[in-house]
């Protein structure tokens, strides 16, 4: 189908269409019973004129007597408003006649009618005794008959249009009941499907269906508004726990740094980052010193309290948008960003070996003495990958630990000219 | 006018259809009676008499066209009714012998005596001029030209016999003077 119809146009319709196929049933068959038995009586009536025509002029026509026929004829077809009559005796020869004044033209057009449909002529044989003495014919108006006929049909054109008037009402009772109801219901689906507005509840309806129908879309509705609400608290629950997660898994839990794998992620960016020219990002990659004579010597909480005083230390030295995470053991890096020059990186670097380089006053196990060796290097001119950077800081950062303890080494060579991969 | 050439041919057509459907037409009939006969075997169809006669005996009295006319007539009744004519030779006709009298022609003394005689009694008594029913007698016969018979009618004289006359010949008996052709 191209076009859908509107529901309230098909039954609307359905009703026209039947009561039209009823009022018109009923009138075809009205007219059809009235017009045979107006036709009928029509006849039976202009027979029964005749007939007592006939007996009434019986011994005027017996005798012969014209004045008296006449005198009959003349009074009982006036009295029965005849158009013609006309009485002859037996040998055919008129002994009376009568004829109405002449009609007017609507008359004589509605005769003509009539004549089509009506009977407009009988006859009665004058009898007496046996014999035959004349024969009386009259003409019948047969109008009468037609206005009848024309009544039945203005009632027909009426009853038609009293259809018609039923039709509306009814129309506009089932745009109330129905279509009206059904209208809102539709509209209260968009509603809900296009602004999400669950809430919404349909209205109570009168026809009992459609109330069904909005019961079931309430209860439709009210489900998905708690299975919203429940996947709003799911999701709410697994955003939480993702971001604890996500915590954990870039976080050392010991000191609270980012660890490795975080480490890794914040590095890969900045070596992708684009930078003005004349800024650069240093790497700073620190090894404790005697970490292990430490854990040995005074246990693993000793170790672990090293540890986290490092961590204090060195982020304690760190700007605004520098970076600190522990690598694993005593393993600690740092970025720095942005830095100017290489002296700029140099010094943070000394401070920082310079801060962890203070003795630790544990309450626990005393003066801990703690150093760290250092390895700088700047992010090279040009890009580098990742992997070359951390090479060359750790590559510095040996070469620290073995030229003296506590010490800042800055990696110099050219980054191309290393032995790769070295680290990570 | 288109209207009449059209109600007469539903006329012919529905003339047409009764000649068929009525083998018995006007125009197979008998012809009419007329005349003096015509007039009287009209009244006697028209009369009951307290006991039915049948026949009918319808006396002849006098001389006259009138009364040779009736003795020849052989169908003055019908089938149901038949009526013999006799004529009477006395002066006055026996109780019981006559049903119907007419008078012709006699002395008007001889009528009277006649019409004095069956008064009262259940015999139809006819006559011809005015005066035969200021006498007494019932019908009075009157020639009005051509063939045609007028008649008055004595409703006194009906009335004491104890005949019954339809009322539809009284009313023409009535009309006559006034309105014969």
């Amino acid at each position: 189908m191209s076009t859908r119809l509107p529901l309230l146009a098909a039954l609307r319709t359905a009703h026209l269409r039947l009561g039209l196929v009823a009022v018109v049933a009923a009138a075809l068959v009205l007219t059809a019973v009235s017009f045979i038995t107006l036709r009928g009586q029509v006849e039976h009536n202009l027979t029964l004129v005749a007939r007592s025509i006939a007996y009434t002029a019986e011994a005027a026509t017996v005798f012969g007597d014209a004045a008296a026929a006449q005198d009959v004829l003349s009074q009982m077809a006036g009295r029965e408003d005849l158009r013609a009559a006309r009485l002859v005796d037996a040998r055919g020869r008129p002994l009376a006649e009568f004829a109405a004044r002449s009609d007017g033209l609507p008359d004589a057009l509605l005769n003509e009618a009539a004549a089509l449909l009506f009977a407009q002529e009988a006859s009665a044989r004058v009898v007496h005794e046996g014999r035959v003495y004349g024969e009386v014919t009259v003409q019948g108006h047969g109008v009468g008959a037609l206005f009848y006929l024309f009544k039945v049909l203005a009632a027909i054109a009426l009853c038609t249009a009293a259809n018609a008037w039923l039709v509306a009402r009814l129309s506009r009772r089932i745009e109330r009941d129905i279509v009206g109801p059904l209208n809102r219901l539709a509209a209260l689906t968009r509603t809900a499907r296009i602004e999400r507005a669950l809430q919404l509840r349909a209205p109570a309806a009168t026809v009992k269906e459609i109330h069904d129908l909005g019961e079931d879309f309430n209860a439709l509705l009210a489900e998905i508004e708690s299975r919203e609400a429940q996947l709003v608290a799911k999701h709410e629950t697994l955003r939480t726990a993702n971001e604890s997660l996500s915590y954990l898994a870039f976080h050392d839990n010991l000191t609270g740094l980012p660890n490795r794998a975080g480490f890794l992620e914040r590095a890969s960016r900045e070596v992708r980052v684009p930078r003005p020219r004349g800024e650069s990002a240093a790497l700073l990659f620190l090894d404790c010193d005697r970490f292990k004579a430490v854990n040995d010597a005074l246990g693993h909480a000793a170790g672990d309290e090293l540890l986290v005083q490092v961590a204090r230390r060195i982020r304690s030295q760190l700007r605004d948008g520098d970076f600190v995470a522990r690598l694993g053991g005593d393993e600690f890096a740092v970025l720095l960003a942005p830095v100017r020059a290489d002296a700029d990186a140099q010094r943070i670097a000394e401070k920082i070996a310079e801060a962890i380089r203070v003795p630790i006053e544990s309450a626990a196990y005393g003066r801990i003495d703690a150093s760290a060796s250092v390895g700088v290097a700047m992010l090279p001119d040009g890009g580098a990958s990742l992997d070359q950077w951390l090479a060359a800081a750790d590559a510095a950062m040996y070469r620290a630990k073995a030229r003296s303890r506590g010490s800042v080494e800055f990696f110099e060579a050219r980054v191309d000219d290393l032995p790769r991969p070295l680290a990570a | 006018m288109a209207q009449d050439v059209l109600a007469a041919a539903v006329g012919r057509w529905l003339l047409a259809l009764g000649a068929v459907l009525a083998p018995l037409g006007v125009g197979a009939q008998e012809p009419a009676r007329a005349g003096v006969a015509g007039v009287v075997a009209g009244i006697l169809s028209y009369t009951r008499w307290p006991a039915e006669p049948s026949p009918i005996k319808l006396c002849t009295l006098g001389r006259g066209g009138a009364v040779d006319e009736l003795n020849r007539s052989l169908d003055l009744g019908s089938a149901q009714r038949q009526v013999v004519v006799q004529a009477l030779r006395g002066s006055t006709p026996r109780r019981g012998d006559c049903d119907a009298l007419f008078v012709g022609a006699t002395d008007a003394a001889g009528t009277r005596v006649v019409l004095r005689e069956l008064a009262g009694q259940p015999v139809l008594v006819l006559g011809q001029g005015s005066e035969f029913c200021s006498d007494g007698g019932m019908f009075c016969l009157e020639d009005a030209g051509g063939s045609k018979v007028r008649f008055q009618a004595n409703l006194d004289a009906i009335a004491r016999s104890g005949l019954r006359v339809h009322p539809q010949v009284l009313r023409i008996a009535r009309s006559t003077p006034g309105g014969a052709p």
